[in-house]
């Protein structure tokens, strides 16, 4: 045996791994813009399906996991390779389980659980509620952050020590199955600390939030409520923001001046006392961060703040709604100053309906699904730099992997926003062109953690949708941790582990 | 056992040098090695420290890759997973996840192998019992003195029931029941058709076990043959009788110097060290496997 024809053996098994997973990975994807194509050609043709656009990415988001697991199923079901996988990564887990890892995740739940009830605070309950999931939220990143970067450099340099790898090498079981195993192994050691952080944390919500809760059940007292909603927007889109292409675009209201939506109410909804309305709006003026609105609804009437960017809710009461429809007028409040700021509507519908949705479990859960997400990320890098190189260099690119993800919404993305201004900028000439938009590309590569993170719709008491899952499963899963992944399979079966 | 695909091993021109991180050469650990392993045969690799035979051993389970040569286990290469569904091998040190107890690492090494489950769980059973660690099967590995990690070794080296068995200093760390069990398991492997490749430099070890040996130093096969034609010094005889009386002896010797025969040593017969020692401990009589209770009862860190 020569050292090329050892190689180029490994590598063909490997390219035949990659060429499934590149397939399925494209299979998937085709499923999920399938779904969002008649959401896209609802928008461009400023069409009445506004509400298409969140249900078809959550299709797509299924359709995609249901694929991944499919994949993994099938995997596993293999007589040969994926058996051998599932029992290395069986141990891989069982190596993180009985190494201590997951008594961090334990001990950092119990102290999140623990210290809600003692939070000292001077908000409402929405303001507790949210401190609450951020600091639950901030301490799984942490714990999953350090787990994400020690198991697997761990993994392989215990393997070196005890030369554990001499015995696995030479079984039968090919190289990347053994990288492929670890990975897994470390991924569900992962989801494993992520369940028990989740149960921290709801935990925690659940206590905090008791004498609210409590206070609710009083019929005189209209109390917070605790369950998340889900956004659905109206089915009728105001045909008057259109513009002569078609498009959706905000209304500018001033003083004197009201929208009216109409929306219709779920009849599972009716048997309620209260629904639930989000407004979604801006200040017009790009100073302002905040505005007053009032919502008129037949007799009722309210008025609430409205953050830029930011749905407010306002309950209100079933008995508004007539023939299963709700007419909902939105107009521009002095503040307490007296000053009226003009305000901007949501090109999508100025006023959404929220019907029944997640529980805070669910919100919970995918908001650690969310970072789970994130978390393979690192593991993945950290595991193909810990396959052929040593431990530090391995932790290094690991930490160096999450500090840059975690920062993407800063520094990153200031630095991409930048290369892009340039790149679209003529000056310099067609190399420095070239060159400023393969910066650009490069740093498309860089992980971005914020594209697939639910802390502040979690903190914020808004729906998670499942298409940030989608959206997070393509960009991190897929785009950054399998060619990760596959890069540190290859680089591993190309390594001499006799040495 | 499966039908026989070519030599359990063969090498040729087998050479390996070792690099540094730039590809530089550093170390010819190995030099041109030519070997051929016989179907059923117990084949010795005798050696110092240092001579080689780890890294032949690494070169055929393709642990390392060669810088020149050639190297075929059981016929084919020996990055082909299909070869090393039929190899077991022990490694010179007790190289296992010390997380995993002595039965979950038996049956770890048998889901690698793709053994159903049923089977899985009597094999494990099986070789734990034989090599005497039934009794410390749910005890972590990271709590198994060194004789009982290699005892848990041979059980995992034979998890698939292998053709060829390749036996890294398979007697390190033993004490001398220990070693005498190893040996017996090694013939008792013969007996069944099994190869076995076993490297060593206790070269007491070796002379009872091995048919061929091949004396490596330096990278370099020096010498290759059946025991009995390398150590046999055909300008000496050897004549052991019980009974003679000093007179008779007297006459032999005699007779001996009349017939032109030097004669070299008188004495009487010694058992040697290993066969005395047994003989004490009462355990001296072969097994016929390494079954006994002398894993049980070592010592941590023995």
């Amino acid at each position: 045996m020569s050292f090329e024809s050892g190689a180029r053996r490994s590598s063909g098994n490997l390219l035949i791994v990659a060429g499934i997973a590149a397939l399925l990975a494209a299979a998937a994807m085709l499923a999920g813009f399938h779904s969002e194509l008649p959401a896209l050609a609802g928008i461009v043709a400023a069409g009445e399906s506004a509400v298409a656009s969140v249900t078809a990415s959550e299709t797509g988001a299924l359709v995609f996991l249901g694929v991944l697991l499919l994949a993994g199923a099938l995997l596993a079901a293999l007589p040969g390779p994926g058996r051998r996988l599932l029992a290395v990564a069986r141990t891989s887990f069982t190596e993180a389980r009985r190494g201590g890892a997951l008594w961090l995740a334990v001990i950092a739940a119990a102290a999140v659980a623990a210290g809600a009830p003692m939070l000292d605070y001077q908000g409402g309950p929405a303001e507790r509620l949210k401190i609450i999931l951020s600091a639950g939220l901030g301490a799984a990143t942490l714990v999953g952050m350090l787990l994400a970067v020690v198991l697997p450099a761990l993994s392989f340099s215990r393997e070196t020590e005890t030369r554990s790898i001499f015995v696995i090498a030479t079984k039968p079981v090919p190289r990347w199955a053994v990288f492929g195993g670890k990975l897994l192994g470390v991924g569900l050691a992962l989801a494993a600390a992520m369940a028990l952080m989740g149960a921290g944390i709801s935990t925690a919500a659940r206590l905090a939030m008791a004498a609210e809760a409590r206070r609710a059940a009083d019929p005189e007292i209209v109390g917070l409520s605790l369950t998340f909603r889900r956004d659905v927007f109206p089915d009728q889109a105001d045909r008057a923001a259109a513009g002569p292409d078609g498009r959706l675009r905000p209304v500018r209201l001033v003083r004197g001046q009201s929208r009216t939506t109409v929306l219709r109410v779920p009849r599972e909804e009716l048997g309620g006392r209260w629904l639930v309305l989000r407004l979604q709006a801006q200040p017009a003026d790009p100073l302002m961060t905040a505005a007053r609105a009032r919502l008129t609804c037949g007799e009722w009437s309210q008025t609430a703040t409205v953050l830029r960017d930011r749905p407010a809710s306002v309950p209100i009461p079933v008995s508004a709604v007539r023939d299963g429809l709700l007419a909902v007028s939105v107009a521009p409040e002095p503040d307490t100053a007296g000053n009226v700021h003009p305000l901007l509507t949501h090109p999508r519908g100025a006023v959404a309906l929220a019907v029944a949705g997640d529980g805070l479990e669910t919100a919970v859960a995918k908001a650690l699904a969310c970072l789970w997400l994130q978390l393979m990320v690192v593991a993945a890098v950290t595991l193909a730099a810990a396959g052929s190189l040593s431990f530090p260099v391995a932790a290094v690119a690991g930490a160096a992997t999450a500090v840059f993800g975690l920062l993407s919404g800063l520094a990153v993305g200031l630095l991409r926003q930048a290369v892009e201004a340039g790149a679209r900028d003529a000056s310099g000439g067609a190399v420095a062109q070239l060159m400023r938009k393969l910066a650009a590309g490069a740093l498309s590569l860089l992980p971005d953690f914020e594209r697939c993170s639910a802390a502040d719709s979690l903190a914020g008491g808004d729906f998670v949708p499942w298409g940030l899952l989608a959206a997070g499963v393509l960009s991190l899963l897929v785009a950054r941790a399998l060619p990760a992944a596959l890069v540190g399979a290859l680089a591993f079966t190309r390594r001499e582990v006799g040495r | 056992m499966t039908e026989a695909h070519g030599r359990p091993i063969e090498a040729r021109g087998l050479t390996k040098v070792y690099t540094d991180f730039w590809g530089r050469p550093r170390v010819l650990a190995l030099d041109g090695l030519d070997l051929e392993v016989a179907r059923g045969e117990i084949f010795g690799l005798l050696g110092p420290n240092g001579s080689g035979k780890t890294t032949s051993i690494k070169l055929f389970l393709g642990l390392l890759w060669p810088t020149r040569g050639e190297a075929l286990v059981l016929g084919r290469r020996p990055d082909d997973v299909s070869a090393k569904q039929r190899i077991g091998y022990l490694p010179e040190e007790s190289c296992f996840y010390h997380f995993l107890t002595g039965r979950e690492t038996v049956d770890f090494y048998g889901r690698i192998f793709g053994l159903p489950r049923a089977e899985r769980r009597r094999r494990t059973a099986e070789l734990l019992e034989m090599v005497g660690l039934a009794a410390a099967a749910d005890r972590r590995l990271g709590e198994y003195s060194k004789g009982m990690l290699r005892r848990a070794g041979l059980a995992q080296a034979l998890v698939n029931d292998p053709e060829l068995v390749i036996l890294d200093e398979p007697t390190s760390g033993l004490d001398p029941v220990g070693c005498r069990q190893v040996k017996d398991l090694v013939l008792s492997l013969k007996a069944q058709g099994r190869t076995v490749l076993v490297s060593s430099h206790l070269l007491a070890d070796m002379e009872d076990v091995c048919d061929r040996v091949a004396i490596v130093h330096n990278g370099k096969l020096k010498r290759v043959g059946r025991l009995d034609e390398l150590l046999e010094r055909a300008d000496a005889t050897d004549i052991r009788v019980r009974g003679l009386s000093e007179a008779a002896r007297g006459e032999v010797q005699a007779e001996i110097s009349r017939r032109g025969g030097e004669v070299l040593t008188v004495r009487h017969p010694r058992r040697t060290l290993e066969e005395y020692f047994l003989e004490t401990i009462g355990a001296g009589q072969p097994t016929g496997g390494a079954a006994a209770e002398g894993g049980a009862r070592e010592d941590r860190g023995a």
